[in-house]
């Protein structure tokens, strides 16, 4: 198993460096200059003779090439054009973000697909099935950012109080700023503006459990469906009937030995939905302004910031690659027929 | 013989009675087994190792023996729909694995194939009158589609079917139907051999009885000659001129039907035989019982391949392979219990 | 290629013809128990008269503005149509590409345009709601069967029957919406009116733009990217599954190299980052009305592996089917082999896929123009308006909330319909669908056998 996740590793890295060289390409195939997308414009002249260098652009291809991949291997993306930092200071902030916002989508997007779909799959037929799977139908259909902006609609009219911005609320950065004051000026902490911790994690939470509803819910309902059928297919089989006829409670019945079974299909679907989640992190951070790597490839777009739009496109094709391999390892656990060796 | 038809220009295999239609020399099909990040060989299952025999004209010949054995490989190598390993095969003096495509095609129309499954072996998608009349097309022996339609009728009704299925779909049929079908494409062609794959294995025995019934008919009006693959004893005695049987990609006996059921001489025949059901419970049969399981064709056993389980083995039988003996009156078995008096002959 | 033989109505006796006014076509579906398909017909039928009716002044206009070349083009394609459709040729394989080409081509919103869809719906939907020949199960091809089998799911058609009326406010969108889309009809007095106002009925934007209008004439440039760019990616994907299947060895290997690779990318951001860099550099002198080809390039070859992916895996199932073989031994060429015998017995997933890929298609693109990388303004598309009402989101819902259900509608249409077609493909086992109770009351004479049936039975 071991030696699978290394060899898997390795394998991915070929693959990451064929999305840098597509990458490149097209840089390189647009009409127009390339020099465009590394250096800002209205640059000191002595600025842009450094990044020529660093860059290698004034070099032939191959040399560009192999110098712009050290430099990436290195982490080294080249300066933000709009905030002027680096662009992997920007990166280090916002990743653990995002994988805080997928890793609860993806949370929920579990438990809740499957639980409803395996409560469809027992009650067939009723009205609850009924149900659930149509409601799961209309949620499955709908966009992701429209189902943020609606959830936002609500959430201000009816709980005002609820964040629905950021990461950070109000309460908190106004204490952050006090610190910051004070410490500058040398006083001594007004009481009780110390930020604890608990505090910061519900905080955190509270921001991100909207984002991460608006994220998970389409993909859910998609869970949903094929929890459903995965798990209608495993009740017919002939050893399901067995624990039954042995007496075993319905429940057990289910949870115990029909459940693992069905689980095998929804793990490979989980790892189909990963470039999904990535991908959607994307526009719901954009609502929320949840400060991800989601966001900061838009923001990228829209200021034209093109160091930040390669590098963070990169990085998060590196996620999805990265994903799939977990995916394919706990689809292994899961599966007592397949053996890595 | 190859003689040029003065009237189309076209080359027509004539067939000379003189010398078998078929004729198999040393066929081998090895199946590579691959394994590993590059599809490395480790091994190989040996389907047919060494498989020789002929089929005359009008001549029905069994093959006969377990499932696994390799008798479908020897059908489909026969027609090169599975290309082989090493061997020839002679149709009618040409050699089947050296043509050209357009030879190739030529002779498709001499050999033909039925198949086992009556299900799978239908495109579920064309009605009856495309499936057997495509080829009729795509070869030019008709010119129009309303030709060959007429055609595709007459040839259900020679198989026993009405001329009214041409449009219907094959979804609705039944087993025993769509194997009609399946001849009636054969024939559409006007082959002179058949191979006859498990074609009736499938079906219930009334209708096994009838579609055997059939074959023969067919057989007798024109001239057509089967390889007739089965592993049902009974039918093939019923419907074979002359019998081989295999065991593990080999052909351990070969001889006329009738000689084959009365003087069956190597052990494996003899416990086949003596396995087959008698309808009679009182019978005292004496059943002969093979001890083991089949071995796996990936490593057959050294020496002769039945040793293992043969219950008259002798010492020399695991360290040497027997060829194969000539018993008389084309009879012939491969196995060291014959060596002393029999002479050893080359069956291809 | 399939069949070359056609297929008569019937094996043999008198053929049948329809008996009208019972069998007209919109008519015969409500009297065999298929009253959603009859809809299907006589809805679209409704809002042609209704247009006529009430509308017949901009119909006129549309009329007195063509120029010549235009109208040569109405006189052939109308006049083409209709003598197609009396001499029964399959106009869905000619007349529907045509007509996709031309609106796509040329873009939304033309009346002209408009005015051949309304001319040519009648016959269309004559011809394609027509009743066949109630004929046994065994002349019905795989086909008509799945056509059948959909019919018994109530939601499926409920779904066909959205596509069917979504299509029809795609092209008859000049003619539907109150207002034109993009007019600022009086930004003092009638920005941000709220729905169900006098005259408007879904109220209007920041810019006194009528919401409704918009969402109309945004149906365009989702369905059309949707079905164009399915139809693409599902062609590479066909392309490329049955070359990969068929052929095996290092072709194989590669496609499916190449298969793996891309499908291991977020297609959204790709997207994301080929758009930005290619607007960027977006030559001068090419007028961005092509961006809207450029992106459906660009989502046919993000999408195109998962179909390539399903079509191997058919083809290589496929493959081994005896029959397949019996095409080998019969002599059959390969090429005849591939598209004969083995494609069409593929297809059952590709199609279900393909449905289920619009709607998903039609979400990507609604996220792109969410972002802005879609069609440019002032263009309206559903995405775009969900973005614009952003900012009033508080006080003014309206804007983003019609978009965005109508996006869901025409996505849960698209779902609906593949759900069905996959149902219908599968073998229908004993628990799945029955034809609804109270059932058809024009069942083909299967029961009845005719005088051969019996003894061949036996055989």
């Amino acid at each position: 198993m071991f030696f699978f996740v290394i060899r898997r590793l390795l394998a991915g890295i070929p693959l990451i460096f064929l999305v840098f060289l597509g990458i490149f390409f097209l840089v390189h195939a647009m009409p127009g200059d390339p020099s465009d997308f590394y250096i800002k414009p209205e640059s000191p002249p002595a600025e842009i003779q450094l990044i020529r260098e660093q860059m290698g652009l004034d070099k032939p291809l191959l040399v560009q090439l192999g110098k712009q991949s050290w430099n990436y291997a290195q982490l080294e993306f080249g300066k933000s054009f709009s905030k002027n930092v680096d662009v992997s200071k920007l990166i280090l902030e916002a990743l653990p973000n995002t994988l805080m916002l997928s890793a609860l989508s993806l949370f929920l997007i579990f438990t809740l697909g499957t639980l409803m779909g395996i409560l469809s799959a027992v009650k067939q037929y009723s009205f609850l099935d009924k149900g659930i799977t149509l409601g799961s139908l209309f949620l499955y259909s709908m966009p992701s950012f429209w189902l943020a902006l609606m959830m936002v609609y609500v959430v201000a009219h009816w709980f005002p109080s609820w964040p629905i911005s950021g990461m950070v609320g109000e309460t908190i950065r106004m204490k952050e700023a006090a610190i910051a004051e004070s410490a500058m000026l040398n006083l001594p902490l007004p009481a009780g503006v110390a930020v604890g911790f608990w505090e910061r994690i519900v905080d955190s939470l509270q921001h991100l459990v909207l984002p991460a509803i608006a994220l998970g819910v389409a993909p859910a309902a998609g869970v949903a469906r094929y929890a459903r059928s995965s798990m209608l297919e495993v009740i017919r089989m002939d050893y399901i009937r067995t624990a039954r006829a042995k007496g075993l409670p319905g429940w057990k019945v289910i949870f115990k030995h029909a459940l693992r079974n069905s689980l095998i299909p929804i793990v490979t679907l989980l790892g189909l939905y990963l470039p999904f989640l990535i991908s959607g992190a994307v526009l719901v951070e954009t609502i929320f302004a949840w400060p991800g790597m989601g966001l900061l490839i838009v923001e990228g777009i829209f200021l034209r910031d093109y160091p930040v739009i390669i590098a963070n496109g990169l990085l998060l094709s590196c996620l999805v690659i990265v994903g799939n391999l977990l995916a394919d390892v706990l689809y292994g656990v899961v599966d007592p027929r397949i053996s890595y060796d | 013989m190859t003689t040029i038809d003065p009237e189309t220009s076209r080359a027509e295999l004539q067939p000379d009675s003189s010398r078998p239609l078929v004729e198999v020399q040393h066929l081998k099909k090895w199946f590579p087994i691959k394994r590993g990040l590059f599809s490395r060989t480790v091994g190989h299952v040996k389907a047919v190792d060494d498989v020789s025999f002929h089929i005359n004209h009008s001549e029905t010949v069994g093959l006969v023996g377990e499932s696994g054995c390799g008798k479908t490989t020897v059908g489909r190598t026969l027609l090169n729909l599975i290309p082989p390993t090493d061997g020839r095969v002679y149709y009618d003096g040409q050699d089947v694995y050296n043509l050209d495509s357009m030879e190739l095609r030529d002779l498709r129309k001499h050999m033909q194939i039925i198949f086992q499954d009556p299900y799978s072996s239908l495109n579920p998608r064309m009605t009856v009158a495309n499936i057997v009349g495509e080829a009729m097309l795509v070869h030019k022996i008709v010119g129009s589609q309303e030709e060959a339609k007429a055609k595709v009728g007459d040839l259900l009704e020679r198989c026993g079917l009405d001329r009214k299925y041409v449009n219907r779909y094959p979804h609705e049929f039944s087993g025993g139907q769509r194997q009609r079908i399946g001849i009636a494409r054969a024939l559409a062609l006007s082959p002179s051999s058949i191979v006859c794959d498990e074609a009736v294995s499938a079906l219930d025995v009334s209708i096994q009885a009838q579609v055997i019934n059939l074959l023969m008919d067919l057989q007798k009006e024109f001239q057509l000659s089967y390889l007739f693959i089965a592993h049902d004893l009974s039918v093939v005695r019923h419907i074979s001129d002359r019998v081989l049987v295999m065991y593990l990609g080999e052909i351990v006996e070969s001889s006329a039907t009738e000689d084959l059921f009365e003087r069956p001489s190597h052990p494996y025949t003899r416990a086949l035989l003596s396995a087959i059901p008698i309808p009679d419970p009182d019978a005292n049969v004496d059943r002969i019982l093979l001890e083991g399981d089949v071995p796996t064709p990936i490593n057959p056993p050294s020496g002769c391949h039945f040793h293992t389980r043969c219950p008259e083995v002798m010492d020399r039988c695991s360290r040497e392979d027997p060829p194969m003996f000539d018993l008389g009156q084309g009879h012939c078995a491969k196995c060291w219990l014959f060596e002393d008096r029999f002479p050893i002959v080359d069956p291809a | 290629m399939t069949d070359s033989f056609k297929n008569p109505d019937h094996d043999a006796g008198p053929r049948w013809q329809p008996e009208y006014p019972a069998d007209l076509p919109g008519i015969w579906q409500f009297r065999t128990g298929l009253p959603l398909l009859g809809l299907s017909v006589v809805l679209p039928l409704i809002i042609l008269l209704g247009i006529l009716i009430l509308v017949p002044g901009r119909v006129a206009t549309s009329f007195a503005e063509m120029d010549a070349v235009q109208l040569v083009l109405l006189v052939l394609f109308v006049g083409g149509t209709y003598t197609g459709v009396y001499r029964r040729v399959a106009i869905e394989v000619v007349a529907w590409p045509c007509m996709a080409f031309l609106v796509g081509f040329f873009g939304p919103g033309k009346p002209w345009l408009a005015t051949y869809f309304l001319l040519t719906l009648p016959a269309i939907l004559a011809f394609l709601g027509r009743k066949h020949a109630p004929v046994p199960k065994y002349l019905k091809s795989n086909w008509v069967l799945t056509r059948e089998r959909f019919t018994y799911s109530t939601l499926a058609q409920v779904g066909f029957l959205g596509i069917v009326l979504l299509y029809c406010l795609t092209f008859l969108a000049p003619y539907l919406s109150p207002y034109p889309p993009n007019k600022h009809l009086d930004i003092e007095n009638l920005r941000l009116l709220q729905p169900f106002v006098e005259g408007h009925l879904l109220g209007t934007d920041d810019y006194s733009r009528d919401i409704l209008s918009r969402i109309i004439h945004g149906a365009w440039i989702s369905m059309t990217i949707g079905i164009f760019a399915v139809s693409l990616s599902v062609s590479i994907g066909l392309m490329a599954g049955l070359l990969a299947g068929y052929v095996g060895g290092w072709t194989d290997w590669f496609i499916m190299r190449l298969v793996d690779f891309l499908l291991s990318l977020p297609r959204l951001v790709l997207l994301l980052v080929i758009l930005a860099v290619l607007i960027a550099s977006w030559p001068k002198d090419v007028p961005t009305e092509y961006r809207i080809h450029v992106i459906i390039a660009i989502l046919a070859a993000t999408g195109w592996m998962g179909t390539a992916r399903l079509v191997r895996g058919e083809v290589l199932s496929v493959k081994e089917r005896d029959f397949v073989q019996a095409g080998r031994a019969l002599g059959l060429s390969q090429i005849r082999i591939l598209m004969g015998h083995v494609a069409p017995n593929c297809l059952a997933p590709v199609i279900v896929s393909a449905t289920l890929g619009v709607g998903g298609t039609i979400l990507v693109e609604a996220g792109l123009s969410f972002l802005g990388l879609g069609v440019p303004p002032p263009t309206a598309t559903w995405g775009a308006m969900v973005n614009e009402g952003r900012e009033f989101l508080i006080d003014a819902p309206w804007i983003t909330f019609f978009p965005g259900i109508t996006i869901v509608i025409a996505v849960t249409c698209f779902n609906l319909v593949g759900d069905g077609l996959r149902d219908a493909m599968d073998p229908r086992l004993a628990s799945a669908g029955r034809p609804p109770k109270g059932g058809r009351r024009n069942v083909a004479p299967d029961e009845a056998p005719d005088e051969g049936e019996a003894e061949n039975e036996a055989a």
